[in-house]
């Protein structure tokens, strides 16, 4: 609505637009604005350093820094309040322009050539601004300074007054390294937890919950996040457009529609009851869990039933193991607790978009029982118990086998 | 309304207003504050932006913070 508004303006030389995106992958934003044909200049925010709380959120903004509006409506143009009226107040270009910015790339160039904080991030602003602004993640000695802020952040996260933010921005920065590595279990389980302890601490904080949201249940969603995707990337080929392809494809919660609906549970036997597939003793493959919790544990408001959240499982295989789905059944069997809901208690694990057949993956929804009349205390979770199966095979010419984890999974949100 | 209580008024106005924050400078998104001083990279993988804006472009910036979901 606003690129409509604002276009005469903008080619009349007469106001900037500057779009910012507190999104953890750019590239989602940068398809989003191919797709809708937006050309404004578009910032990327991942920690939200601009410290918004809710979006959208339209800022009038003086040269130089001054706010002179911070909730313009955009359908008001003119008149009292309305854009043209809020910019005739704004004056000239400050001074403080001619120097560079407190926060940019400068910020990542001198850690990555000074010798005391090459050995060393020394600040969080320093950590972030290495991991937004040196994407080859070495410096000129090639010691690998992106590990190392995000280390640094984990690592102010964890001091005894860190501080909501600290605890989101160890979030994002363990996130970012996971897309990049693709290959370190439990890691993105350290985000969720960092995420939530974050939310815990400040529950009105919008885009803190969103973050949690986007890989939590469906039951949580106020409302689709990536479900246009598909149709973005249809719209954009019949352009004759090829849009890029994604390091990190969409998760199957990121895709789904919200609402409050569960299909109907399909009735699947156990395949392997008597446990007589042989257990993988030597961890062949590394199982990666991620809860993502239905975010009601944090604020007042929403009373929900404590374990309501999105399991998310990848299978990393030995350097020397592969994944041979032809092999036998590839999936896991969940023990569902009394009251307890799931899509099915056999799923099959999935090779998704652009995802590799050596890291299958799934995501599903568990729905704990109603909690009980107001004034009753939440119950705790319990822990998720059951199996997965997987057909391996070890070494070029090895034997393949197929082969039974069990595990125990800890539904509760981190505190 | 006499003299001396109209320019208490109008220093009320002035402490509270943009003038006041400028100059102590209390970052944030509000009205009246000053925007962090921020230089991000785009979306697009190419290139930043000032947030503040540029030396020698006078053009006032609406800064639209929007998700693509």
């Amino acid at each position: 609505m606003w690129h409509e508004a604002t276009k005469e303006l903008v080619a009349a030389g007469k106001l900037r637009v500057i779009g910012v995106v507190q999104e953890q992958h750019p590239e989602r934003a940068a398809l989003w604005l191919k797709w809708q044909q937006i050309d404004w200049p578009v910032a990327w925010d991942p920690f939200n350093q601009l410290g918004v709380k809710v979006v959208p959120k339209i800022v009038a903004v003086q040269p130089g820094g001054l706010v002179l509006e911070d909730s313009l409506h955009p359908k008001r143009i003119s008149g009292e309040g309305g854009l043209l009226e809020v910019m005739g107040r704004m004056a000239g270009v400050a001074e403080e322009l001619e120097q560079p910015a407190r926060f940019g790339p400068q910020l990542a160039r001198w850690v990555g050539s000074d010798a005391q904080a090459k050995a060393q991030v020394l600040e969080p602003e320093s950590a972030i601004a290495i991991l937004l602004f040196d994407p080859e993640g070495l410096d000129g000695d090639a010691l690998p300074l992106r590990p190392e802020a995000m280390r640094f952040l984990v690592k102010w996260a964890q001091r005894d007054q860190a501080s909501a933010r600290d605890h989101f921005r160890a979030g994002v920065a363990q996130r970012m390294l996971l897309d990049e590595e693709a290959s370190v279990a439990g890691r993105f389980q350290a985000a969720l937890h960092s995420w939530s302890r974050a939310l815990a601490l400040d529950p009105g904080q919008y885009i803190w919950r969103r973050r949690i949201q986007q890989w939590g249940p469906r039951l949580d969603k106020p409302y689709p996040f990536y479900d246009w995707v598909p149709l973005a990337r249809k719209d954009l080929i019949e352009r004759g457009v090829i849009p890029r392809v994604w390091r990190v494809a969409l998760s199957g919660t990121e895709r789904a529609k919200g609402g409050y609906d569960l299909p109907v549970p399909e009735i699947q036997d156990n395949p392997d009851p008597r446990g007589q597939i042989p257990s993988d003793q030597e961890e062949q493959v590394s199982l990666d869990w991620a809860v993502a919790p239905h975010t009601g544990f944090a604020g007042p408001n929403v009373r929900v039933a404590a374990g309501t959240s999105r399991v998310h499982l990848t299978l990393l295989p030995k350097k020397n193991v592969s994944i041979e789905p032809a092999g036998g059944p590839l999936g896991i069997w969940i023990d569902l607790p009394e009251g307890w809901r799931a899509r099915s208690s056999w799923l099959e694990l999935q090779v998704e978009g652009d995802g590799s057949v050596q890291a299958p993956r799934l995501d599903f929804e568990l729905v704990a029982p109603e909690p009980g009349p107001p004034g009753e205390g939440v119950p705790s979770p319990p822990v998720l118990k059951g199996f997965v199966l997987y057909p391996v095979c070890i070494g070029e010419s090895g034997e393949c086998n197929l082969l039974r984890r069990d595990f125990e999974l800890d539904l509760s949100p981190a505190r | 309304m006499p003299l001396h209580l109209l320019a208490f008024v109008l220093l009320l106005s002035l402490c509270r207003g943009p003038l006041h924050a400028h100059q102590g400078g209390e970052l944030g998104t509000g009205e009246g504050q000053l925007l962090p001083d921020l230089e991000l990279p785009l979306v697009s993988g190419e290139g930043t932006v000032r947030l503040r804006g540029e030396a020698h472009d006078p053009r006032p910036i609406l800064l639209v913070n929007f998700a693509s979901w």
